[in-house]
């Protein structure tokens, strides 16, 4: 092993994103996430099957509340199959931003002790969130069959739908977390986000039912773009490429937040 | 070239004390225009934690670095390992490493010992299937294999501590950051992990070694770094680097009990007497400049003792380098068995006779016991002194200097030859 590493002050250098530094370290984030999906069931009876029984039982009250008492205008499917992946969309969405966002400060003890690319850390979030999309993803499948329900041929792009729900939640995720070790504040803004983000997003409701001066609105929301990305992807419901206004301006957002954070990387274990 | 492992040029690293500056919100600070008329006075006084350090470590060195807490020690070893970035200079490592700046970052407690080895040695930046290749060897050094598959939040701290230091040890890396940490589990397990990182060092590993421990520093340490506020004072061979150290803690070491901790003690007690000096004496003379090992001299425990109190025994305990070398107490002596017992002024003085204690730092711990109840007040370092060699010695060759730090026992044994001529000599 002949390495060589030179330390240096990185200040007045061109940032750069280094990702071959990521790759060498990429069984840290799978490590990382097994550690977390591990935790998150040590001393449970019933283990994973928590995660099932908290998807089932969201899919049964949001088909009660919203397709049987407020009547829905859904595109002509059955209500749970057209809210449920908007559903599982947003409840990614705010997995990565919670958890991304308060990465570094919840693992400010081995950034300040032990040397590693941080942007794992974030980047972990978004794996330890996949185990639970998976488990949702088994029940709307599930839910599919149970309504006879065939879902469109465009799921095969399902993957380009993820790839866009973990860029809009890492594109705000990595800002905040970035922006914690200086200032707290960012902490305050997640649980607001989430909380009222949804009421702007078209999650328990259609596009449909915007009226047409504030559909703008809706295409300039990133998530409202995913979200639609999915339901053409699982129901083959129209995507228009309005949406990109608000897809492209994420992805911006995505790609400033990692030289953000590249930039703030190198100060961390002196400041958090 | 070649055999260089580290090499530290012009290094420092500036801090800003920020007092409040990013504390304070808004309304803190709306409050104290208005209200308080003013901002807590933001200091943004820039601090130098380490200041033009230029150091080069060779292949297979074990260099420790002392000085006191706050000199830039752990600051150093965070540089080095690449934690956090120097100021200014730069390090250039030649070769693979791994640090510990404190045993246990990185466990998880939920996890079992097996899932933590891999979880840490990961974050060292090893592979799964050199860990794998290494784990018998980390769980044998760390004797917790029969606890392996348990979590280790029901390990005693002991074990906790090992296992970490064990996954670090092993994993082969070429130059090893220790700060602080050689202290884990019992003594048994010190003893191994000194042995490891002798036997590490013979293979060509190059370990640098943060520790207040002067004794690890001096049997270790083939280099000893001592830095200073900062600066780097002094990079030499271990004796006489440790020396300049000690000198410097000891800078005001003094052949008496300093007035401002006599009174500290004389206001805290109400034993019924007051201590009025301790002080080293030469012929039962005050103020001396100095002590050689062919000095004989006192020590003299001056006290004054009201009528309320018991009978009282003086007792000494001298250490050398944190361990005790040898306790003594007026009571229990060869010739007489002196106790405090009436009222009055009393100046005791126990006799240190010359060519005894060898050239070194000592340090006096004073115990003052009522002999009925056998309540004590004690008096820790209740003076630190130096004796030196003595020049003409050293000059003569009678005496090593270096010898100082062999021990505090003056010897100078006889040593007999047997001489046989040999054919093919």
């Amino acid at each position: 092993m002949s390495e060589h590493i030179i330390i240096e002050n990185s200040r007045d250098k061109p940032i750069t994103l280094e990702f071959k530094k990521i790759w060498e370290y990429k069984i840290l984030i799978k490590v990382f996430a097994l550690r977390d999906i591990k935790v998150q069931y040590t001393q449970t009876k019933l283990g994973i099957v928590w995660s099932f029984i908290q998807a089932i039982v969201a899919a049964v009250i949001i088909n009660y509340f919203f397709g049987v008492l407020i009547k829905v205008d859904t595109e002509g499917v059955p209500y749970i199959i057209f809210a449920y992946p908007a559903m599982i969309a947003w409840y990614y969405f705010s997995y990565i931003v919670s958890f991304s966002g308060t990465s570094l400060l919840q693992s400010q003890h081995i950034i300040k002790k032990i040397y590693f690319p941080k942007l794992i850390l974030p980047l972990n979030k978004t794996v330890v969130g996949l185990f639970d999309l998976t488990i949702w993803f088994i029940v709307f499948f599930g839910i599919t069959i149970y309504y006879s329900f065939m879902p469109s041929v465009n799921t095969i792009f399902l993957p380009i739908a993820i790839f866009f729900n973990i860029i809009t939640g890492l594109s705000i995720g990595i800002w905040l977390s970035a922006i914690t070790i200086r200032y707290r504040d960012a902490l305050l803004i997640i649980p607001f986000l989430i909380g009222f983000g949804i009421f702007v997003t078209p999650v328990f409701f259609g596009t449909t039912m915007i009226p047409e001066n504030y559909f703008f609105l809706a295409y300039l929301n990133p998530m409202a773009g995913v979200i639609a990305l999915y339901r053409w992807c699982l129901l083959g419901t129209k995507f228009s490429l309005l949406y990109l206004f608000g897809l492209i301006p994420n992805l911006i957002l995505f790609i400033s937040g990692l030289f953000y954070f590249r930039r703030v990387e190198s100060i961390m274990a002196d400041l958090v | 070239m070649d055999d260089i492992a580290v090499k530290i040029k012009d290094l420092s690293k500036k801090y800003y004390i920020r007092s409040h500056d990013v504390s304070l919100s808004i309304t803190d600070r709306l409050r104290y225009k208005f209200i308080k008329n003013r901002i807590p006075i933001s200091e943004n006084n820039e601090f130098y934690a380490l200041q033009d350090i230029s150091l080069e470590i060779k292949k297979g060195e074990v260099v420790g670095i002392i000085g006191k807490n706050g000199a830039g020690k752990s600051t150093l070893l965070k540089i080095l390992s690449r934690v956090t970035e120097p100021t200014f200079g730069r390090v250039e490592i030649f070769g693979t490493i791994a640090s510990v700046l404190e045993v246990g970052v990185g466990f998880h407690p939920e996890l079992t010992g097996r899932e933590n080895v891999f979880l840490y040695g990961t974050m060292l930046g090893l592979q799964k299937k050199s860990i794998r290749k290494i784990f018998d060897k980390i769980v044998d050094f760390a004797e917790v294999r029969q606890f392996i598959d348990t979590p280790v939040k029901h390990y005693s701290s002991g074990m906790y501590m090992r296992l970490a230091f064990s996954v670090v040890a092993n994993i082969d890396a070429d130059i090893l950051l220790f700060d602080e940490v050689l202290s884990v589990g019992d003594l048994a397990f010190q003893i191994k992990c000194r042995e490891k990182i002798q036997h590490l060092a013979s293979k060509k590993h190059t370990i640098i070694i943060v520790s207040h421990n002067i004794n690890d520093i001096n049997s270790l340490c083939s280099r000893v770094v001592f830095i200073d506020k900062g600066k780097l004072i002094e990079s030499n061979n271990t004796k006489l680097t440790v020396s300049g150290y000690l000198d410097s803690i000891h800078k005001n070491c003094k052949y008496a009990l300093d007035s401002e901790k006599l009174n500290r003690i004389n206001e805290d007690s109400n034993f019924g007497f007051q201590v009025k000096n301790v002080e080293i004496t030469k012929n039962k003379m005050t103020y001396l400049d100095q002590i050689t090992v062919n000095d004989s001299f006192e020590i003299c425990v001056n006290i004054i003792k009201n009528s309320s109190v018991g009978n009282l025994h003086i007792s000494l305990n001298l250490s050398h380098f944190g361990n005790t070398f040898f306790s003594t107490n007026s009571f229990y002596t060869k010739d007489r068995n002196i106790a405090i017992c009436n009222p009055g002024e009393y100046k005791l003085y126990a006799v240190i006779p010359s060519r005894f204690l060898n050239a070194s730092h000592y340090n006096l711990d004073l115990f003052i016991i009522e002999e009925q109840t056998g309540s004590t007040l004690s008096v820790k370092d209740a003076i630190v002194f130096e004796i030196l060699v003595d020049k003409e010695e050293v000059k003569n060759k009678i005496y090593n200097e270096n010898k100082a730090f062999y021990g505090p026992i003056y010897v100078s044994l006889q040593w007999l030859e047997c001489y046989k001529k040999t054919d093919n000599g």
